[in-house]
């Protein structure tokens, strides 16, 4: 055997391990779920954030505000610091963006055109932190280093209208139709950089704590309580009585810090580090009051929130919950429009579907699903109509949103059900009118390819 | 036509290839500033880092100074005063609370700079007391220790604070 063969193999051997390394730490494949959690919290936080200080658009990011241009510009150090608001010159542009921007927040938060819609958001916020670097500060970072990767990463495939509006689609052409959960190894490497990122925020913050003597001498609770901006009177009196309790939050707090970013990878100690970096932030929110950077970081966690977690979460729910059967008319379009719609948002699986004239049902006889659609409990009870969603939507937690409708006392059922009843007695006329509406190029495409 | 395996070996290298450029960047964007190796391995990433403003320091409460609050006098046309504390007009769970802190800070950080705009503000918020001008002051906490709490002090208690006059801005008549 050549001298140069004996060499190759192992070299080859070596570069394979590393290849198969490599992969086994970035491209798993892995469902978008983590990310999808963050993705909405990011976006209720920039909504809610944002949207509470629209009065004040132009006093904090205009021109005649609290920084006139000149001022931002010079926190600018390099040509690729920008802003969209530079750019603007009249005040009405600044409101016509800010509007845009909390309408995509609501749209990244629940997952429409979230393809696009992510790059808007993140432009945004870089554009609001640098025309104001005064509001920027560790929270700030933190959401615009999840919004970058989550830019680059396949979100809007779970728990988002994307999902619901795609799995709409596959069952307007057959209900039974069961799209599979979305997973690719682009979605794990993605989650890993999130991860890193935190797991690197952690490490930083813990070191750079152990340089300040405070931290050393167990002094630093009870600094931050102290002080004018995070003063909690119970807490200080607390921390005077029971010094101890000072030190044990120091040490605990460096404890987490350091730990963090060695111990979270893996299987067995995920689950502590998690609750404790969750806890800690926690109680930054409760006792510190430091609500959105508590939550931006919780958001951050979330990322090390296995699939196979919320797997069997969603498992434990449905066995609690029980099957449900809905049983429609198969022979009515707008029924069966409806019933797509429906279980789009059944992310669960929760709802089993029966079309009475095609596989009639021996619990409710055809006579009553003429009138009316019903919804089969595992009890073996049968609700009709307006009743079958009202037990729905706060049974399938895709439909929680619908909650506050079916719910209002009194109202909700005073008029749920003459609508539902009316819907139900003029469903043919529904479809008919459904169908003549669509435009006659449609219309005409749809016959040519029948 | 390039082929399937191809692409995908491609494909396979852009997205290694981002991954640990990212990893990279997420590493040293920290990193202290004091020391001249991490500045060179940071400048080929700092475009990239100030462009999608991900460079940052990550030392949250890393020095824990005494903190400062911000106070300002309304000194009226009949020559008396009016003392307020911005901040206490929004309780924490107030959601404006933050934004005005960091504006109210800035203030005292830099009083050149949004001092004069704060004051004009705060005259015409007091329209009705007929402010001549406003003055504003710069509480600094000081030592504050458990024994003092015990004996029944605040930590704003003026024996453990510092005023400061920032600056006096007439207000426009």
């Amino acid at each position: 055997m050549p001298a140069s063969a004996t060499f190759a193999r192992p070299i080859r051997k070596m570069f394979a391990t590393l290849g198969w390394a490599w992969s086994q730490i970035w491209f798993q494949s892995s469902l978008t779920t983590p990310l999808e959690l963050s993705r909405i919290g990011i976006g209720a936080l920039l909504l809610f954030q944002y949207g509470l200080v629209t009065p004040y658009v132009l006093e904090f990011w205009g021109d005649a505000g609290w920084m006139p241009r000149e001022a931002a510009l010079g926190y600018i150090d390099n040509v690729w610091m920008q802003s969209v608001f530079f750019y603007f010159t009249a005040p009405w542009q600044w409101l016509v963006f800010h509007v845009f921007f909390l309408l995509c927040c609501f749209a990244f938060m629940v997952g429409w055109r979230t393809s696009w819609v992510k790059w808007v958001v993140l432009a945004g916020k870089i554009s609001y932190d640098y025309r104001n670097p005064l509001f920027a500060y560790g929270a700030d970072s933190i959401i615009i280093n999840m919004l970058f990767v989550m830019c680059f990463a396949p979100i809007g495939r779970a728990i988002s209208l994307d999902r619901v509006r795609a799995v709409r689609a596959a069952k307007r052409r057959n209900l039974e139709a069961a799209l599979p959960p979305y997973a690719s190894p682009w979605a794990g490497a993605c989650i890993r950089l999130i991860q890193i990122q935190m797991a690197v925020l952690f490490f930083y913050t813990g070191v750079k704590k152990l340089k300040s003597e405070e931290w050393w001498n167990g002094d630093a609770i009870w600094l931050v309580f102290t002080m004018n901006d995070y003063y909690s009177g119970f807490l200080v009196d607390l921390l005077a009585r029971q010094y101890w309790l000072s030190s044990a939050g120091t040490y605990g707090t460096i404890l987490i810090e350091l730990a963090f970013p060695f111990l979270i990878w893996q299987r067995a100690t995920r689950p502590y580090l998690l609750a404790a970096a969750v806890f800690l932030h926690l109680m930054f929110l409760f006792t510190m009051q430091l609500i959105f950077f508590a939550l931006a970081m919780i958001m951050g966690h979330m990322s090390f929130v296995r699939p196979e977690w919320l797997t069997s979460l969603g498992e434990t729910w449905k066995r609690r919950i029980g099957k449900m059967e809905m049983i429609y008319d198969g022979k009515c379009g707008f029924c069966v429009r409806s019933m797509a719609w429906l279980l789009a948002f059944d992310g669960l699986r929760q709802i089993k579907i029966r079309n009475f004239r095609t596989n009639p049902s021996r619990i409710v006889n055809n006579a009553r699903l003429e009138k009316a659609l019903y919804l089969v409990l595992p009890d073996g009870r049968a609700l009709p109509g307006f009743e079958a969603y009202r037990y729905i939507v706060l049974r399938v937690p895709g439909l929680w949103w619908l909650v506050p409708y079916f719910y209002v006392p009194l109202i909700s059922r005073l008029f749920g059900h003459p609508i539902y009843n009316w819907v139900a007695a003029n469903r043919t006329r529904l479809s008919a009118m459904r169908m003549s509406v669509r435009p006659a190029s449609w219309r005409a495409r749809t016959k040519g390819s029948a | 036509m390039i082929s399937k395996k191809l692409r995908g070996r491609l494909i396979y290298l852009a997205m290694s290839l981002f991954v640990g450029w990212h990893t990279m960047a997420m590493i040293l964007a920290p990193a202290p500033d004091d020391n001249s190796t991490i500045e060179s391995l940071r400048f080929p990433f700092q475009p990239y880092l100030s462009f999608f403003k991900l460079q940052n320091t990550w030392a949250f409460f890393d020095d824990i100074s005494r903190s400062h609050q911000l106070r300002y006098v309304i000194n009226d046309a009949a020559g008396k005063q009016h003392t307020f504390v911005p901040i206490d007009d929004f309780e924490w769970f107030h959601p404006r609370y933050n934004w005005f802190k960091i504006t109210y800070w800035a203030v005292m950080e830099s009083p050149e700079l949004y001092g004069e705009h704060f004051a004009m503000s705060s005259c015409r918020r007091h329209a009705e007391l007929k402010p001549a001008s406003i003055d504003l002051l710069l509480v600094q906490e000081n030592d504050f220790r458990p024994e003092d709490l015990l004996r029944g002090h605040r930590p704003l208690d003026p024996q453990f604070t510092m005023v400061n006059m920032l600056m006096r801005v007439d207000c426009p008549k």
